[in-house]
């Protein structure tokens, strides 16, 4: 397929000297490669414009064209360099650095604002320190309740680590300044330390609520009691009604882990009925009277036969 | 190359680029006993020509667009370095620095 220098600068076949100035001014002015240094394919698309220029705003040239003498391939124009090929004498020391770009970055105290405002590689470059990155495992109660405690570190130093109560597994404490040293008098960086927390015996975490498990006797369950059970800040009396399923849980508000805004959340107990640690003659004899006088089906509604 | 040369090359005449240099849009290389153009003033050159003589844009605007240009390139440096840097570091790194900046995910 031929190409078109009408269809390429947009304008009809009749279009005045001046109608093609203008087309090909706006298209070389959006796709000139100097003004376009990021865009690889403005170079191919330019040559186009100029091609097609070149031909149409030459009377002669456009009059031999339309004849069909001539194509557009006449106009050819050799490869060339771009100013943007060059764009190193942009670099920081070159004769066309201007950094005028970054002048707002330098008023700040953020760490970058040295690495932007930078005019040449004099030496006097201030760089911020880097972060370093630590990760260590903390006991359940710990996180829950907030402890001090120390990091060795790689280089064998201790960092005295403050974790703050409630902290969750897998999150990460900053502890500003605790990174590499700066250079040329730059900021110190930060350490970045990953909390894994370690599973406890009996609680389980479930956001800001505390989940356990905690067995009772038959005795206990029949005829409720008064009993002792842990909670993350100790032990307290704990009461269980007459009559308590296995399952049944019991909600003890604000014996949950500390939340960010101020509060508790709750400690959800789980009620585990236990039977004694070995067969009871007596208790099994009176569960045989028992169960006989009381048809029980605790599976119905399961949809199976008895 | 010294002026002549340039403006044969370019095929405009001497006080053109004397105003060119003037402008500060050219700055040539001026510690020898007479100034040097390089390859990066010509094709700096051939931008403002076409501007000037193709593209209808004055004075003032190429005063402008050169000014614009040398920022961008001197930020697209900044950016190319930043990348550089950004590449060196370690996936966790990479994908801390991505996710701050609301790319990843």
């Amino acid at each position: 397929m031929s190409r078109d220098p009408y269809y390429i600068l947009g304008v009809k076949r009749d279009a005045t000297q001046k109608d093609i100035q203008s087309a090909f001014r706006k298209l070389a002015k959006k796709h000139h490669p100097d003004l376009n240094p990021g865009d690889s394919p403005a170079e191919e698309r330019f040559k186009e414009i100029s091609t097609a220029y070149e031909l149409l705003s030459d009377e002669q040239k456009r009059a031999r064209f339309d004849r069909g003498e001539i194509d557009m391939s006449g106009a050819e124009q050799a490869p060339r360099d771009y100013y943007r090929d060059y764009a190193s004498a942009s670099d920081p020391g070159g004769p066309y650095h201007n950094s005028a770009g970054f002048a707002d970055f330098g008023e700040t105290e953020d760490p970058f604002s040295a690495f932007f405002s930078r005019r040449t590689y004099d030496g006097r470059f201030r760089s911020r320190g880097q972060d370093r990155y630590f990760s260590m495992a903390v006991d359940f109660l710990d996180a829950v309740n907030g402890a001090k405690t120390q990091v060795r570190l790689p280089d064998g130093t201790a960092l005295d680590v403050q974790i703050p109560v409630g902290t969750r597994d897998g999150q990460t404490l900053r502890l500003s300044g605790k990174g590499e040293s700066g250079i040329g008098g730059g900021a110190p960086g930060d350490a970045f330390i990953e909390v894994h927390v370690r599973p406890h015996r009996f609680f389980e975490r479930d956001g800001d609520d505390i989940r356990l498990d905690l067995p009772i006797s038959l005795g206990e369950a029949v005829l409720g009691a008064k009993i002792r059970a842990p909670t993350p800040t100790g032990p307290v009396t704990l009461t269980v009604p007459p009559h308590s399923n296995s399952g049944k849980i019991l909600r003890l508000k604000g014996k949950g882990v500390p939340k960010q805004g101020g509060g508790r959340g709750d400690l959800f107990v789980t009620l585990k009925i236990v039977l004694p640690d070995s067969a009871d003659p007596r208790l099994t004899a009176f569960m045989k009277e028992w169960s006989e006088a009381n048809r029980q089906d605790p599976r119905k509604g399961m949809g199976i036969a008895p | 190359m010294n002026e002549v040369e340039f403006c044969l090359k370019l095929e405009i005449d001497a006080p053109a680029l004397a105003v060119w240099v003037e402008q500060g849009w050219l700055i040539p290389d001026k510690t020898g006993p007479e100034a040097q153009f390089r390859d990066a003033d010509f094709a700096r050159g051939r931008l403002i020509l076409e501007m000037t003589r193709d593209m209808g844009v004055n004075e003032a605007g190429v005063d402008l667009v050169m000014e614009l240009v040398d920022q961008l390139h001197s930020l697209r440096r900044t950016m190319r370095d930043l990348t550089a840097a950004l590449c060196r570091q370690d996936e966790e790194t990479q994908f801390k620095i991505l996710r701050s900046v609301g790319r990843s995910e």
